[in-house]
């Protein structure tokens, strides 16, 4: 589990925030438990970044303490181990790829682990199977895609056995097949580790285990997608948007209330209550 | 015709081993007032196709004419093709060098030679047009607004040229969803109020549906289809093919009627979705009755 106990966190050196220097994170309070699929959201500047480069001590907290399976992310002799455990993958596809073949660069996390090679060529094997790109793992990572690019980060992570993933807008620079590509690899995660996903794109929160809602470096709202996507005018004072199928169940409610007594949240969802 | 392009082709490194063909063959017709949306996979020639409109790049064959003008022509006034048809880059924002806002938006008109009140009045109306107040931001520092105010900055800066067209490549990539309805909002109103033409490049199809009326998916280089916004949006499977996933909306009306629940395929919106729903449902309880 990660947990964030009291964080508060501005930019600079001062001690404490000032005005034109306000906090990015407020109080806050959160649990990653292993194994889930969690989906933050909210708008620019709200601390969702920031937050993200706090569970594996990027960035330390000023007050409060972030906690990584027992270990404190400002104690130097557990950073290590704790970067093993939280692995991060950012926006750009392009700035995340090191090596000259996509083999290479899965291997180079586990490399640095200093583990025999044969336990090297295992995780490099299992980790681009399980992101789909085992058969490009003689390619330059230059001529693949962004989609392709970005599971060849994620594989990156995965080789090092890490127990969380965060993906800090890993899919806002992505074409919709690339999106696509990753949001399968993700779901297909998500058992085996927890993943922790920040997006604009309200459509990529319908399928997660659970929802958290940042606004002004708090974390506001947290609960199952159909819970928080219920909360109408809740939604649009966070400065997001409802997913489309779930605005279009809402529309139709209006003029008949009986209809939608569950709220729908994929186009299957919506077509299966129509049609019975 | 506003813009044309006749057989136009482009190849990256040619006469290469690493040659790639980013556009082959290109014809196309955009008439002044237009709203365009661009579609296509990563790759598929959007950005080499949009920097031929305004003569960043000129056709290695065929022929882009503006207004009747070669782009490729000897003695062509680029600089006036250019101030005709503004171009935003991806994350323009990245591009800002000035130290204040009014700076950074005055920079091409003051280029061309534009200066005093008629430089003030041009940077009012563009900060006006993106929905920015003149007086509250003008003296502040580009770098210190928010990622959405400096995307309008951004295109601000491009509009104080006063453009006849306006090309924009992912104007809302990587904002939050206040901050794309804004921009969204803003340009529909150009288009619609001052009759400038949008071509909008995007991966986006929801946003898209929010703004372009005609939509060109590409593919390898091609234009693989050409047509009314609602057309393209109604063949759901077919324009799989080319990696583009229409809008959620069009999704599920495609799903319904796949079940025999007959609404109006290529629906953009969740409210023209939700009529149509309603509207069915009606239908059918009136048959029930009967």
């Amino acid at each position: 589990m990660i947990e964030f106990k009291k964080v508060n966190f501005w930019y600079g050196e001062e001690d404490e925030p000032e005005v034109g220097n306000e906090e990015v994170l407020r109080e806050v309070d959160l649990e990653i438990p292993q194994g889930k699929f969690m989906v933050l959201l909210g708008r620019n500047g709200s601390g969702k970044s920031t937050l993200a480069k706090h569970t594996n001590g990027l960035l330390l907290p000023k007050s409060g303490e972030v906690i990584v399976d027992g270990m404190n992310t400002g104690d130097e002799e557990s950073i290590w181990e704790i970067r093993r455990r939280v692995g991060l993958v950012f926006q750009n596809p392009d700035n995340q790829i090191i090596a000259t073949t996509v083999e290479e660069d899965v291997a180079f996390g586990p490399e640095n682990l200093g583990l025999p090679r044969e336990e090297i060529l295992a995780r490099v094997e299992e980790a681009l199977n399980l992101v789909g790109m085992a058969e490009y793992r003689n390619k330059e990572p230059h001529l693949l895609s962004g989609g392709q690019k970005q599971r060849v980060a994620i594989a990156g992570v995965l080789a090092m056995h890490p127990e969380y993933l965060i993906l800090d807008e890993a899919t806002s620079m992505l074409d919709p097949e690339g999106r696509e590509e990753l949001m399968k690899v993700i779901i297909n995660l998500r058992e085996r580790i927890a993943v922790f996903h920040i997006t604009h794109n309200v459509e990529e929160a319908t399928e997660a285990d659970e929802v958290l809602i940042m606004d002004e470096g708090r974390i506001v709202a947290r609960g199952k997608p159909r819970e928080i996507f219920s909360q109408v005018e809740k939604i649009e004072e966070w400065g997001l948007e409802l997913p489309q199928v779930v605005e279009t169940a809402l529309l139709i409610k209006k003029q008949f209330p009986s209809l939608f007594e569950v709220l729908p949240l994929s186009p299957g969802e919506l077509v299966q209550e129509l049609c019975l | 015709m506003f813009i044309k392009l006749e057989k136009v082709s482009f190849t990256y490194l040619p006469g290469t081993p690493l040659a790639i063909t980013a556009l082959e063959d290109i014809d196309l017709e955009i008439e002044r007032g237009e709203s365009i949306g661009i579609v296509g996979r990563t790759g598929c020639g959007k950005s080499t196709l949009i920097q031929h409109f305004n003569a960043l790049l000129i056709p290695q064959s065929g022929r882009v004419l503006v207004d009747g003008v070669d782009t490729g022509k000897k003695g062509v006034p680029l600089q006036e093709i250019r101030r005709k048809i503004g171009l935003v880059f991806q994350y323009p924002e990245d591009q800002f060098f000035e130290e204040t806002v009014f700076k950074e938006v005055a920079f091409a008109p003051h280029n061309l030679g534009v200066e005093g009140k008629e430089l003030e009045y041009k940077v009012r109306w563009a900060l006006g047009a993106v929905g920015l107040n003149f007086e509250a931001i003008k003296d502040k520092s580009p770098f210190e607004l928010s990622g959405g105010q400096m995307r309008r900055v951004a295109i601000a800066s491009i509009l104080s040229m006063e453009p006849e067209a306006l090309v924009l490549d992912e104007p809302t990539a990587g904002l939050d969803p206040e901050g794309k309805r804004i921009i969204l909002n803003q340009l529909e109103k150009l288009q619609k109020e001052r009759g400038l033409t949008l071509i909008i490049v995007s991966h986006s199809m929801e946003d898209l549906a929010r703004v372009a009326k005609r939509i060109i998916i590409m593919d390898s280089g091609k234009i693989k289809f050409d047509d009314d916004i609602r057309q393209v949006f109604s063949q759901v499977e077919w324009i799989r093919s080319s990696g583009i996933f229409p809008p959620v909306t069009a999704q599920v009306a495609w799903l319904l009627r796949e079940r025999g629940f007959d609404v109006t395929p290529g629906v953009l919106t969740p409210q023209e979705l939700a009529e149509e729903i309603q509207l069915k449902i009606l239908e059918r309880k009136k048959a029930n009755v009967g």
